[in-house]
């Protein structure tokens, strides 16, 4: 009974406070003056996220809809470029391939730091040195990797891989001027580019989990894939989530690797969507079909994360 | 009460200084009446002392010559990924050189000046080599640009190589039987292989298209409203001697997705003996760029179907004006680019001086171009100049005796690169598949080009 009266002593004050404050002017007037500094100290965020996020955002939109030149008027041509895009067989084919790639990336990429970051959590010494040579390759701008993986991929016996091949007897392959062996080359280089990141993003998520779950769990005989399965997974599941979107929209954006490993070659086998958007725009200088394309990349985006923020939402009540 | 005093204060500063940046943005250079000023691209970088000081020694004595038009020199090179925004933002020279393969592209988006009336007006269209003129006219065949260096795609080929296969180096082949003969020669006796093709970034389209028209083909016609792919046999045949080569003789390598900066590469590392290219790229992406020793660099004719002078490709740049200059600027901006780029045809003191500020800079004088103005004035500029040449002439032998025999084409006129970047796909499934299906590849990208076309 004291202890309630106390809470209920406690809670009235700030109340009280409140009131004091507001006798210093009119309540609406003193909201209006802190929102207006709000506004002010917001205005710069406001205006650079204006000048360089949402005006190209709409900008890109109209334009999806114009036909210009930067030099004379645009003029409106409807649903003219989503009907030219959209009927480009190019576009199916880049769309395609965004989604092998895509699905290529995640079927290897998202498992392995998961693996990679509980074998070093499962190190007991020099558990660092484990860290960072995981993450090393992502100290490496994502250029110079590719070129340098492009020696590895050389078709002759000059390429390292092919040379590697060559010492088990293994004939020469043509590894990025293949059809079907250019897109798994690719996807393996980002793979490998990517997975220090996400490998540091786990083992740090790893440090959290209750040491005492797993002591639990040994006691009650769990085998170690027993203990991943029932409190490694569970307890990272809010980031793996996460990185798992993050990885499908990185990868429904790939450029850098078929832009510089294959030029989207051979015989469009690596065209990315947003490659065939970069052509559009500086190689073929048609920036109604560049945008046009933009909007439809950006629409499926978006239908993709509301599928996932669904999905989450389901896994998160259940 | 100071914390709002502050906030007041922190609110208005920062207020003002985006004002103030939102003015800096919008705020328009006033009209002038009077004197012409204009900002011309191309002043050469810091690094490159001897072509800086040339540069900056033509636009004073320039601008004494004419005191009514200003030049404000800038370092701005054309750059496709940057051109757009650079229009758009009102912020591009006036006066640009551009690679002639864009110049087309851009030409006939209405993205840079017609210059064809000017041209006429001032005499110096006249005065211009009219076939390396075609290389700057659009679709509309209006012009759009002033033709400053002129190249035509030819043979190029590692003079080593050849001694070492026992051929000889001074008779590089001429017709594509001989480049197939060459080849197997090359790679029977060196291990090299003979020949290399371009298949990505659209330059193994470019280099198919020289290709054609070697064996009397075109890929569109010369208004650029219909695919001429299948109008002649130029093509199946290309593109089943590249298969030969390929799969029958093993003269030309694996890959498929061939870039010409890889190609360069490897040609200077001596991985392959031939490949099709102009005069003036083959010098400064395998020699300058890539250490190949300059003796050993061959440059002939770019090989033929049989002995018919079918025709080659021509490549080069043309200096162009933008779009939204006035009739003024573009009459000063002709003026500007003929002090600049062409007052050395006929001025022996202008020649000697470009000549020897390149030479200092470290680049190549006496690269066999096409005539710009005209033949007689080609002839004296390569007299005045025969004492800074720093490259060996007579290795380019075949090539310069080609410049009189060859008919040189254009580029096709409407979305070439776009037909370059289909025509890609077509060399990648020949080089890529012993039994790539030709007629049915090229009856497709010859649909697929009549759909650009339309765009």
């Amino acid at each position: 009974m004291t202890s309630l009266a106390t809470g209920t002593a406690s809670a009235e004050r700030p109340t009280r406070d409140l009131r004091a404050g507001r006798s210093g002017g009119h309540p609406r007037w003193r909201r209006l003056r802190g929102g207006s500094g709000a506004l002010l100290f917001a205005l710069p965020a406001i205006v650079i996220f204006g000048l360089f996020a949402w005006y190209p955002i709409t900008r890109a939109t109209v334009m999806s809809f114009q036909r210009t030149n930067f030099v004379q008027d645009a003029t409106w041509v409807g649903w003219g470029n989503f009907s030219y895009v959209l009927g480009d067989p190019l576009f199916g084919t880049a769309m395609l391939n965004t989604f092998y790639f895509t699905g290529l990336a995640i079927l290897i990429g998202f498992p392995l730091p998961i693996l990679l970051a509980v074998l070093i959590s499962e190190v007991r010494r020099r558990k660092g040195i484990y860290t960072v040579l995981a993450y090393l390759p992502g100290v490496v701008p994502p250029v110079v990797a590719i070129l340098l993986w492009r020696n590895l991929y050389r078709p002759d016996e000059s390429g390292v891989l092919n040379a590697l091949l060559n010492v088990v007897g293994i004939p020469p392959l043509s590894w990025l001027s293949s059809v079907q062996l250019a897109m798994p080359s690719i996807v393996a280089e980002s793979i490998w580019a990517s997975v220090g990141t996400n490998v540091i993003i786990y083992v740090a998520a790893l440090t959290q989990v209750p040491r005492e779950l797993y002591e639990a769990a040994e006691l009650d005989g769990a085998s170690i894939l027993k203990r991943a399965w029932h409190v490694t997974i569970p307890q990272l599941r809010s980031v793996m989530l996460v990185i798992l979107l993050l990885q499908i929209i990185g990868g429904m954006q790939v450029f850098a690797e078929p832009f510089i490993f294959t030029g989207g070659g051979p015989q469009n086998a690596t065209v990315s969507i947003l490659l065939l958007i970069y052509k559009y725009a500086f190689v073929n200088g048609d920036y109604g079909a560049a945008a046009a394309a933009s909007v439809i990349l950006a629409v499926i985006l978006a239908v993709i994360a509301g599928i996932y923020a669904l999905i989450t939402r389901k896994l998160g009540n259940a | 009460m100071n914390k709002s005093v502050y906030r007041l204060a922190a609110g208005i500063a920062a207020a003002s200084v985006l004002a103030g940046g939102l003015a800096a943005c919008t705020t328009n250079a006033p009209e002038e009446a009077g004197p012409v000023t204009l900002t011309v691209g191309d002043l050469p970088p810091a690094d490159s002392d001897a072509a800086r000081a040339l540069f900056e020694q033509q636009v004073k004595d320039f601008e004494a010559a004419y005191p009514d038009i200003n030049l404000e020199p800038s370092e701005t090179v054309y750059d496709p990924t940057t051109f757009q925004a650079m229009l758009a933002g009102g912020t591009l020279p006036d006066v640009i050189n551009v690679s002639n393969t864009e110049g087309a592209t851009i030409g006939s988006t209405g993205q840079v000046a017609d210059l064809t009336e000017v041209l006429a007006s001032s005499g110096l269209g006249d005065k211009l080599n009219p076939v390396v003129l075609d290389t700057a006219r659009g679709a509309d065949g209006q012009i759009y640009g002033v033709p400053t260096d002129g190249f035509a795609m030819g043979l190029v080929y590692n003079r080593a190589i050849f001694e070492q296969a026992g051929l000889d180096p001074d008779n590089p082949p001429t017709t594509w039987e001989e480049v197939r003969e060459a080849a197997q020669t090359i790679k029977e006796k060196t291990g090299v292989d003979g020949f290399a093709h371009y298949g990505a970034n659209n330059q193994g389209g470019w280099q198919l298209t020289t290709e054609i028209y070697s064996y009397g083909g075109r890929v569109t016609d010369d208004a650029g409203t219909k695919s001429e792919l299948l109008d002649t046999s130029a093509a199946a045949d290309m593109l089943q001697l590249l298969s030969d080569m390929r799969f029958k003789d093993g003269t030309i390598g694996e890959n498929t997705v061939y870039s010409f900066d890889d190609a360069g590469k490897d040609f200077a590392a001596g991985k392959f003996a031939m490949m099709v290219i102009f005069s003036q790229a083959a010098w400064g992406a395998l020699v300058q760029a890539n250490g190949f020793p300059g003796d050993d660099l061959g440059i002939g004719a770019l090989p033929q179907e049989g002995d018919t002078a079918n025709g080659t490709l021509q490549g080069g740049a043309i200096t162009v004006v933008n779009a939204k200059t006035t009739d003024a600027e573009k009459a000063a901006a002709l003026k500007w680019i003929e002090w600049r780029y062409l007052k050395k045809y006929t001025d022996e003191t202008a020649a000697i001086a470009d000549a020897q500020a390149t030479a200092d800079s470290g680049a190549a004088v006496g690269i066999p171009t096409l005539p710009i103005l005209n033949e007689a004035a080609q002839a004296d500029y390569n007299d005045w100049i025969a004492p800074y040449v720093n490259v060996p002439v007579a290795n380019f032998a075949g090539y310069v005796a080609s410049a009189s025999v060859l008919p040189v084409i254009p580029e096709p006129v409407k979305n070439g690169q776009a037909i370059f970047a289909r025509l890609d796909t077509v060399v990648q499934a020949v080089l890529g598949d012993p039994n790539a299906d030709i007629p049915a590849l090229l009856k497709a990208a010859d649909g697929d080009i009549n759909q650009l076309l339309t765009r």
